[in-house]
């Protein structure tokens, strides 16, 4: 199969979608839900929280830890909400084009 | 590689605020932490785990470069505050400036004039105008964070600089024949007029290759 190229801000903001997660959470998220198809390497997924949070596409929050260290918690604000139902539809359109070509 | 070793190489090349630099590492090691105990758990020892923990998140330089690219932020917020300040500037001043001096030329006693220029503004006044509408209709159906509106803006503004060469190469058309040194004038202000496509220029490259282009990422693929 060819390799894919899948937006990786797309699959944060659905991971967040489904409720505020941390770093390490969001990818075991992405991997488990495409069934280890695909996953975002975590040198590529910390770079673009950080962007995504400057946006203020995403809010994140740190959790306070008793037994390891702290954690991030991330979460979609209002606005990336409506950036990612946005997202969503184009995605569809994406799709559904292609679906005329298979 | 162990964790600590991983983090202060990272926290080197990390360009930040230092603030910024010990957020990002504290998630870091957070995530590296989490992996190693994930790791162990898959009968790796505490050394393998940390070090391929480390190898799997990256090259710090890279990382770090990653997250410079990002933390470029502002300065597209910069450039996009610049870009719109000279649209307002554009349509702001062309619009109302062009209805004055359109006005005045319609009022004017045509004797006091070297060539009848009269409707020439007129017409000048009224493109500023309707492009100005249009401008504002179609930015009504954008979205603020829209790439297009960026583009439209831009192109918006070169229109109203290629639209003051128009003006300038009108003048020149219809002021032939006048005497030698209105002629110069009117040549003088043509290339003065040239002159404002450069800044324009180098506006348009910087937000191209920072607004327009948009950040390109590393994208995942299938495993």
């Amino acid at each position: 199969m060819k390799k894919a190229q899948i937006n990786n801000e797309f699959f944060i903001l659905s991971a967040l979608s489904d409720g505020p997660k941390h770093g390490y959470a969001i990818n075991q998220w992405v991997i488990s839900t495409s069934k280890k198809a695909f996953s975002i390497s975590p040198g590529v997924l910390y770079p673009l929280l950080y962007h995504l949070e400057k946006e203020e596409i995403i809010h994140a929050e740190w959790e306070p830890s008793t037994t390891g260290p702290q954690r991030k918690i991330y979460s979609l604000t209002p606005k990336g909400k409506k950036y990612f139902s946005q997202t969503i539809h184009e995605w569809r359109r994406f799709t559904q084009t292609i679906h005329k070509f298979i | 590689m162990t964790i600590e070793n991983y983090i202060q190489s990272l926290g080197e090349q990390l360009k930040l605020s230092p603030g910024e630099t010990q957020k990002v590492l504290k998630e870091i090691a957070a995530h590296l932490v989490q992996e190693t105990a994930s790791l162990q758990k898959k009968g790796l020892s505490r050394e393998k785990a940390e070090e391929r923990a480390c190898t799997e998140f990256g090259d710090p330089a890279v990382i770090a470069k990653g997250y410079q690219k990002m933390s470029s932020w502002f300065f597209r917020t910069s450039l996009r505050v610049v870009a719109l300040t000279l649209v307002v500037m554009v349509i702001v001043s062309e619009v109302p400036g062009r209805l004055f001096f359109a006005l005045i030329q319609l009022f004017d006693d045509p004797t006091n004039i070297s060539f009848d220029l009269r409707w020439f503004d007129v017409f000048i006044f009224l493109f500023y105008a309707l492009f100005a509408v249009f401008v504002f209709l179609v930015v009504q159906k954008l979205t603020f964070s829209s790439k297009r509106l960026w583009q439209l803006l831009i192109v918006t503004l070169i229109t109203a600089y290629f639209g003051e060469i128009l003006y300038s190469i009108g003048y020149i058309i219809i002021g032939m024949g006048t005497d030698a040194l209105e002629s110069k004038i009117i040549i003088h202000l043509f290339i003065g007029q040239l002159l404002k496509i450069i800044p324009m220029i180098v506006v348009y490259l910087c937000l191209y290759s920072t607004v327009f282009k948009k950040m390109t990422l590393p994208q995942s693929s299938e495993k």
